[in-house]
């Protein structure tokens, strides 16, 4: 395939009048890529990032045809324990357009996260939360010495119902939401806003084909959540919204009674 | 230790059933819905031995992107704007990219693609497999016309970029050759400059089927586009109807998007046309655009017709319906519209939509070309349907007509071979190309290439 993005149009719905960049992690598909069309929409410059840059550029050059803004495409993986998050934070901080969000949707499951598999539970556990913490504790550091920024982690309603399935990425995304508490009460006076997104249902790849029980929200519509509601907020969000009557109620239920619910 | 990224890979496929969009034809089948190149390759190289077809909006009217031992691999998800020249005009897209987005990205820089058919969410893939004609192929032919090349995919032979100057022979069998060469990953089409902000539409009243190809033809040189609408379910008036010629102006157009009425594949419990309904509703809507004045729409709206109109499938019920699209040499249709009109009165079926377009050019392989009138008419999927579509057959036969395979769920083998003389030469090449078969559907299994 040949990509020669030649021409940008900026006809996008421009709101913003100085630039700014959004680090959106997990670009490639699903949550990511529609958090990057509406953050692309909202004004912002895009840097990339995913595992794969065969998924990468084509985003890449989808959201700068369709908004005119500048999308770097950047192929790594921040599971990967050689990823150098400081002097990736370094590199896009350390310049006149500085960083102003950074999104982390990237995530795994693994259909064989079913009994006690040491590797999968590493890898999981890279990908869903030891990379996420790492970046987000480099940017957010050079996010607090300007006092500006914001920095928002994508958990899961796993994390407070975890099932047999499943127990080495809910475990995963339950740390992610303890860290992210603490790097709120660590960035949040120093002005950069430190929010969490607990995921439900949502129509991606890691949902396809499975049955649910509760309708499944597109991941478009995440994108506007969080462009809408959530950026440059602290806290903790549920999406949809009703779940959080669902985990609150799960999270109390006793365990005799929680043992024998049918998901 | 991290796992390889193919060990930390979600399912790739389930089991559903799933019908075409004329609601006939039904398989339980197993579907794909890649989100990542890599994904993609695994499907592809991990078939177990079964077939697969693409598979877009699923739009299709007959069972083209499923079938009973076909993975169908679901490619609305690749559908991003890969590239666009504005020196040549050319925009290279994925093939899961709808025709709406397309127009959409297209208007803001100024520029439009010719031809497109009536709905937004059809995706450009599908217009490639199935050579469609848009709404005024006299003026701007079919999907070919503005293909430059396509990539394609086929397990066997890999990746193979296609046009008329590389691979000639593959992009002939590609574009039209409804997904049976391999997955499409990437199509360059061509486009044009916009000729106006809005586009005026004048109805212009017809009495009959005959006198319409007339006035068509005489007006087809002063507009951009033309096509019409008639009432078939009247033997007094048989045939009255509205043509709607349509040119691009300068101007400002209304801007307001149309409201979808509901998904296009939801099909009411009940069906709601019948030999009541539907001639009080095709006569007041005859009576209404008789008296219409021209309006001025925008750019959307007059390209897609069918948005905001959803209900009018719905109406159908689950049990479907049925569409026959024929070119008729212009110089049997006198003949033809008469032995229409006898055979409708014994039918004594509800029309709920009956369409004229122009068509010109050569006929090419299976797909739905040639020079004549193009009759479009729908009715809903019972008996007497399939019988009098059999009796339209025979009308092919005796015009020389040519249905349109794409919004045919019945037509078999031996009718095809009957109705298509390049049916032989279509099917060795296809053959040669692909013997193992790679590619199937429903559509494939029933007219046997």
């Amino acid at each position: 395939m040949t990509l020669n993005v030649a021409f940008n149009p900026s006809c996008g719905s421009v709101s913003v009048s100085e630039p700014r960049r959004a680090v959106i992690v997990g670009a490639s598909s699903g949550v990511g890529r529609h958090l990057a069309d509406a953050m692309a929409q909202a004004g912002y410059d895009l840097t990339l990032i995913s595992r794969d840059m065969r998924d990468l550029e084509p985003t890449a050059a989808d959201l700068s045809l369709r908004y005119g803004r500048d999308c770097t495409a950047f192929e790594c993986d921040i599971g990967d324990h050689e990823f150098d998050a400081e002097a990736f934070a370094n590199f896009w901080c350390d310049r006149p357009e500085s960083v102003d969000c950074l999104l982390i949707p990237a995530g795994a499951i693994s259909a064989n996260d079913f009994e006690t598999n040491p590797a999968v539970v590493a890898s999981l556990t890279a990908i869903n939360y030891v990379g996420p913490a790492r970046l987000a504790a480099a940017f957010g550091r050079r996010m607090g010495l300007r006092a500006k920024g914001s920095i928002v982690f994508f958990s899961s309603i796993a994390a407070a119902a975890p099932r047999s399935r499943n127990a080495a990425y809910s475990a995963a995304k339950a740390a992610l939401e303890v860290y992210a508490k603490a790097l709120r009460a660590d960035l949040e006076p120093r002005g950069v806003s430190v929010a969490t997104v607990a995921l439900g249902y949502i129509d991606t790849r890691l949902s396809f084909g499975t049955r649910l029980l509760l309708p499944v929200a597109s991941p478009r519509s995440v994108g506007a959540f969080v462009v809408a509601r959530i950026l440059h907020r602290s806290g903790r969000w549920h999406y949809p919204r009703f779940w959080w009557w669902i985990t609150t109620v799960l999270r109390h239920l006793p365990w005799v009674i929680y043992r024998r619910l049918p998901f | 230790m991290t796992l390889p990224l193919s060990s930390l890979t979600p399912r790739l496929e389930y089991q559903a059933e799933l019908t075409s969009f004329d609601g006939t034809e039904t398989a339980r089948t197993h579907i794909a819905r890649p989100e990542l190149y890599r994904d993609l390759h695994t499907i592809l190289d991990r078939t177990f031995g079964r077939t697969l077809i693409a598979r877009g909006a699923g739009l299709s009217y007959p069972a083209a992107s499923f079938g009973r031992t076909s993975v169908s691999v679901d490619m609305t998800r690749f559908n991003r704007l890969l590239a666009f020249d504005p020196a040549s005009g050319l925009v290279q897209v994925e093939p899961g990219l709808s025709i709406g987005a397309l127009a959409e990205f297209l208007e803001k820089i100024g520029r439009y693609a010719p031809v497109l058919p009536g709905y937004p969410d059809i995706t450009v893939g599908g217009c490639v497999a199935f050579n469609v004609h848009g709404k005024s192929q006299f003026h701007s032919g079919t999907f070919l016309d503005w293909i430059e090349s396509v990539d394609i995919f086929h397990p066997d032979r890999g990746a193979v970029h296609c046009s008329r100057n590389g691979n000639a022979d593959l992009f002939d069998l590609t574009v039209g050759g409804f997904g049976l060469t391999g997955i499409i990953t990437a199509v360059q089409l061509r486009t044009k400059l916009l000729e106006g902000s809005a586009i005026r539409v004048e109805p212009i009243p017809v009495p009959d089927l005959i006198e319409a190809v007339s006035v068509m033809l005489a007006q087809a040189s002063q507009v951009s586009c033309l096509y019409s609408w008639h009432n078939l379910n009247n033997q007094r008036g048989f045939g009255a109807g509205v043509i709607y010629a349509e040119t691009f102006v300068k101007g400002l157009a209304p801007q307001s998007a149309k409201s979808r009425f509901c998904s296009p594949h939801r099909r009411w419990f009940l069906p709601l046309w019948n030999n009541l309904s539907t001639p009080t509703a095709m006569r007041l809507y005859r009576w209404k655009e008789a008296a219409a004045k021209p309006i001025l729409r925008n750019l959307r709206a007059a390209a897609f017709p069918i948005e905001g109109l959803e209900y009018y499938y719905a109406a159908f019920g689950k049990r479907g319906f049925r569409e026959y699209q024929i070119i008729v040499p212009f110089d049997s249709w006198t003949a033809f519209v008469q032995d229409l009109r006898r055979l409708l009165a014994e039918a004594r079926v509800p029309i709920t939509l009956a369409s004229l377009k122009l068509f010109k050019g050569a006929r090419r392989h299976l797909s739905f070309s040639g020079e004549g009138v193009c009759l479009a008419i729908d009715l809903p999927a019972t008996q007497a349907s399939l019988r009098l579509f059999a009796s339209l057959d025979g009308l092919a036969r005796k015009y020389g007509g040519i249905p349109n395979l794409s919004k045919d769920s019945r037509i078999d083998a031996a009718l095809c071979k009957e109705l298509f003389p390049a049916y032989t030469e279509f099917f060795n090449r296809l053959i040669d190309y692909d013997p193992e078969r790679r590619f199937q559907s429903k559509l494939r299994e029933r007219i046997g290439v």
